[in-house]
């Protein structure tokens, strides 16, 4: 017998930090909520405008609340579960503290708008480099410490969390690849429909990798523990996660079915999104029928009631992803608040709870106390429930009403709602409900958080040492399996083999998807010719549009269904966007498309509707930019910035490069001179002159163009 | 349920070797259920099929033949439509009324609430910048100036819709300006000319 302590102080520093954080990002989630219910909620502050504050939220409750949770639990239970301490103490510190500076870094550049507008992926490059470093810092600590196990067989979590390390790296790395033009500044070497299969490839496996896979591992660790009964069945949790981890990755595309993807690489994500119902199931079904042994316990132990929730809510929300990838349907989902309502119930529900019962379960036994109080526990769940609830269901049902009301059309075969503020108006009170259910789900987490302050208060800090465990040492003749054994335990014993099978595994869809749209492509000849470049001028303005995040709240990528031709225009081709780097075709419509709006307007109406949008548009929920009318824009990184656009393939002569400040303000005084007319003055050198060149150019170039459809 | 999983721990776990992990973790060896397998494999075969069916054999339509079809049938059903309404307009319809409505909708952000003018031109002088003219006000609402930023609104609203708000803007002429109006553009017209260009339109 060996005799060893685990560290439990990391788990502690984590588990600190989860609760933190899942308090400051869902804080954040309520005010983005409320922005949208009551545009006023931004207090008229640059920082906090709609925009900017929507990828704070999401990177917060990521990587911030999730993630520390997850390297809690991971360092938690991987070390019971190999019966070895931590590979290295000094890892883990750097591990611990790194990755909370980041996430202090990460909120400061956010909400100053350096971001290279990327969903879930915001961060400009030195962040990036940060967060790899880290996950690297992690991986070789969690790996060196199944080399140093005394378990000869990886428990099925652990073969989860190998395939979370090895899939984020891939996806990090792969969809952060770009070029630096200056320190905060870069450009993604992708352009338009790479960008996005890229993008959506890593975003959505970023659910799969850091949403789902590490949480299963947390479901069957923290499940047969809490319920004290065998995990239902061995083979149906091995053929789950095999599949899983395949066939996740080859689902991406369905964030961008009728886009301008290719239609075979939209119905592979379609498809595989279809075949990921089962798989997903598979531990649904593992779960809730270990659950289903301890029915019971059920009625009276809060964290089993969490656990079962969460599960349900696994169920659910994997049944409904598969079911909106189906083209038809996904034509109504898409856009529409219904996938912010499928993304919450899978974040507060699967995750949320899942996370909120491992807290429970983990603090008591790391500060070697009990729980503070099992009724504040228990009505933290009743609170979490049905806030849960007051999210999900009105904001599905806003999802519903907004599409049908889009695609509406009278009795006389015209748009049925025309105006878009009639859309948004029908929803408003739907919005209002679910900054009440967003708040009532804060309020249990903050319940919580008072709860676990007193347990760990209570503790008697003189047993706050690490907890004392043993095990004989691993032999070789462990490793060898029993004759008549599943086969697969010759995998579990074999760490390095099991990585490899994964890595393999993870690889094969993005590949398949990504690098046939890196080769060579030959647009249609109407296209060739009239698709240009950015100017210069223009190129400023899409840096504004990037850094107000605009992308959050509007579109660029008209589809090719009817009502869209009508209340758009001319359905996007992905000629157009072969200079797009990054490409914006964002992923919620709260304001109308905007990739036909060039020419739609007049200058001076998007200088009204910039300063305060509902001087030209009553009601409007967009956020007032009145800084963009006063503020000079800046040149100082001009020409690298082209220069870096230029390496990347984007067709600007080393003349033009050259004399780009002389052909931005020929533009830029042509601009100033019309509005002059309309008495703005002083306008050539103002951010809203670059932002109005920008959005007069969206489109712009095959608008004349007829084509067959019309 | 399986009755193996009420089974004492010791002995299942000898007879399956399944080993137990951190001192009580265990996985229990109940088989898979069966319609989870007919469900994955369900899955598997109908994506093959629909892939072959659409790809490979392109028998089912692309996205884009779904459109086109989309868009023949509503051309069709709009014929069909115009040729009802025009029947109709013609007997029963104020086009003045239907054009107010319209007019506070998709007019006022730039020609204001009461068309007292803004980014647009004011409605209600005797300045007019196209000839005060149905056809030619038609025109202008129908194919827009986009040059000067009045966007086009006969593919938005339809041919009976913009004759109605031409109408409704022909009355403005009539109701005097509580508040202050955009200064005039355009050329002066009196009002005699003006009944008179406006007269054989409007009912
Ligand atoms: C909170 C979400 C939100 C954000 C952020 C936002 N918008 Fe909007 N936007 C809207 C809504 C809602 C409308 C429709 C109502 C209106 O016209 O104001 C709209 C309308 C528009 C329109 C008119 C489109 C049309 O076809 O009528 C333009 C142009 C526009 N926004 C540009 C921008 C730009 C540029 C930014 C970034 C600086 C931005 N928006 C940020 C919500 C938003
Ligand atoms: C985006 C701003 C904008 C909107 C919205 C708009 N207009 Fe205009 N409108 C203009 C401008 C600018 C002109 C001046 C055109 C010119 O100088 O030729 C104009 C001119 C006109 C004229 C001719 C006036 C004259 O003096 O000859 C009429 C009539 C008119 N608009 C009607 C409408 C109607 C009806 C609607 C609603 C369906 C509408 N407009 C919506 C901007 C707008």
């Amino acid at each position: 017998m060996e005799q060893f302590r685990y560290n439990d102080s990391i788990v502690r520093k984590f588990i600190i930090a989860t609760v933190i954080w899942g308090i400051v990002g869902m804080l954040v989630g309520v005010v983005v909520a409320l922005q949208l219910a009551y545009w006023k909620a931004n207090g008229g502050i640059p920082w906090i405008t709609f925009g900017r504050l929507r990828p704070l939220h999401t990177n917060a409750v990521i990587f911030a609340f999730v993630c520390n949770a997850i390297f809690a639990a991971v360092y938690y239970a991987s070390q019971r579960l190999l019966k070895a301490r931590i590979f290295s103490d000094t890892l883990a510190t750097i591990h611990f503290w790194g990755w909370q500076i980041l996430i202090v870094l990460a909120a400061i550049t956010l909400v100053s708008g350096i971001t290279v507008s990327k969903e879930y992926a915001e961060l400009e490059w030195p962040l990036d480099i940060m967060v790899a470093v880290l996950w690297v810092i992690f991986a070789i600590n969690f790996f060196g410490t199944i080399w140093k196990r005394r378990e000869p067989h990886l428990y099925i979590s652990i073969w989860y969390w190998i395939a979370t390390i090895v899939a984020i790296a891939l996806l990090h790395i792969v969809n952060s690849m770009a070029l630096p033009a200056s320190f905060l500044k870069s450009y993604s070497i992708f352009a338009g429909v790479q960008d996005a299969m890229v993008q959506w490839w890593y975003a959505h496996n970023a659910v799969g990798f850091l949403l789902t896979t590490p949480i299963l591992g947390m479901l069957y660790y923290f499940v047969p523990k809490q319920a004290q009964r065998p995990i239902y069945s061995y083979r149906l949790g091995i053929i789950g996660f095999w599949a899983l981890i395949f066939v996740y990755m080859w689902a991406g595309p369905h964030h961008l079915l009728y886009t301008a993807l290719p239609e075979w690489t939209q119905t592979l994500g379609m498809l595989f999104s279809l075949m990921l119902l089962a798989p997903s199931w598979a531990s649904m079904l593992n779960g809730l029928l270990t659950i289903r042994e301890a029915w019971e316990k059920l009625k009276t132990d809060p964290i089993l009631k969490f656990l079962a929730v969460s599960v349900t809510f696994y169920g659910m929300s994997t049944f409904e992803g598969p079911m909106m990838s189906i083209k038809s349907l996904n034509s109504i989902t898409h856009y529409t608040d219904y996938t912010v309502g499928h993304v919450h119930s899978g974040a507060l529900g699967w995750v949320g709870f899942m996370v909120i019962a491992s807290l429970y379960y983990m603090v008591p036994r790391l500060w070697r106390t009990n729980l503070y109080s099992k009724t504040l526990a228990e009505t933290h769940f009743w609170i979490g429930t049905v806030g849960l609830i007051l999210y999900y269901i009105p904001i599905i049902t806003a999802g519903i009403i907004q599409s049908l009301m889009w695609k509406a059309f009278d009795a006389e075969g015209l748009l049925k709602y025309p105006n878009w503020m009639e859309t948004v108006e029908a929803i408003i009170p739907l919005y209002w409900l679910r900054v009440i259910g967003g708040s009532a789900y804060l309020a249990g987490v903050v319940l919580m958080g008072y709860n676990l302050y007193k347990t760990a208060k209570s503790a008697d800090k003189s047993l706050l040492s690490d907890e004392l465990a043993q095990a004989p040492a691993l032999e070789p003749n462990q490793l060898v399996v029993k004759r008549g054994a599943y086969f697969h335990k010759f995998i579990e014993n074999a760490p390095v083999l099991l990585t490899l099978l994964a890595a393999g595994l993870v690889s094969v869809g993005g590949a398949v998807q990504i690098i046939p749209l890196l080769l060579p492509r030959k647009p249609q000849p109407i296209f060739e010719t009239v698709i240009k470049p950015l100017t210069p001028l223009e190129l400023v303005g899409k840096d504004i549009y990037i850094r107000e995040g605009c992308y959050n709240c509007h579109s660029q990528m008209v589809r090719p269904l009817r009502d869209e031709l009508v209340r758009y225009g001319e359905y996007s081709r992905w000629e157009e966007f072969v200079y797009d780097h990054p490409f914006q075709w964002g992923s919620r419509r709260i304001g109308p498309d905007l990739h036909r709006v060039g020419g739609k307007y007049p200058d001076n109406w998007h200088y009204l509707h910039m300063k305060d949008p509902r001087a030209v548009t009553p009601g409007s929920i967009m956020p007032s930019y009145p800084w963009l009318l006063q503020d000079r824009y800046n040149l100082k990184d001009l020409e690298a910035k082209m220069r870096t656009l230029q390496t990347l393939g984007v067709p600007y002569s080393d003349e033009e490069i050259q004399n780009a400040k002389e052909l931005l303000r020929i533009q830029a005084q042509d601009i100033a001179n019309r509005l002059a007319k309309d008495g703005h003055k002083d306008t050539e050198d103002k951010e809203i002159t670059a932002l109005i060149a920008y959005l007069q150019r969206l489109g712009a170039d095959i608008k004349n163009i007829r084509t067959a459809e019309k | 349920m399986n009755p193996k999983i009420d089974q004492p721990r010791e002995q299942e776990q000898e007879k399956l070797d399944l080993p137990v992990f951190d001192g009580d973790l265990q996985e229990a060896d109940n088989p898979i259920p069966r319609w989870w397998l007919a469900l994955f494999l369900f899955t598997i075969g109908f994506s093959i099929f629909y892939f072959v069916w659409f790809h490979m054999m392109a028998i089912g339509p692309s996205l884009q033949d779904e459109l086109k079809i989309a868009v023949a049938k509503a051309k069709l059903e709009q014929e069909e439509r115009d040729r009802l309404m025009m029947a109709k307009l013609e007997a029963t319809a104020t086009p003045a009324e239907i054009g107010a409505k319209y007019f506070k909708n998709f007019c006022v952000s730039c020609h204001g609430q009461e068309g007292e003018g803004g980014i647009g031109p004011n409605l209600h002088d005797n300045y007019w910048i196209h000839e005060p003219t149905a056809a030619s006000l038609t025109n202008v609402v129908f194919n827009g100036v986009s040059a000067k930023g009045m966007p086009a609104w006969g593919p938005i609203l339809g041919e009976r819709k913009v004759k109605g708000l031409v109408a409704y803007v022909m009355t403005l002429k009539d109701v005097p300006l509580k508040i202050p109006g955009k200064a005039p553009e355009g050329k002066e017209y009196s009002k005699e000319q003006l009944s008179e260009f406006m007269s054989n339109t409007t009912k």
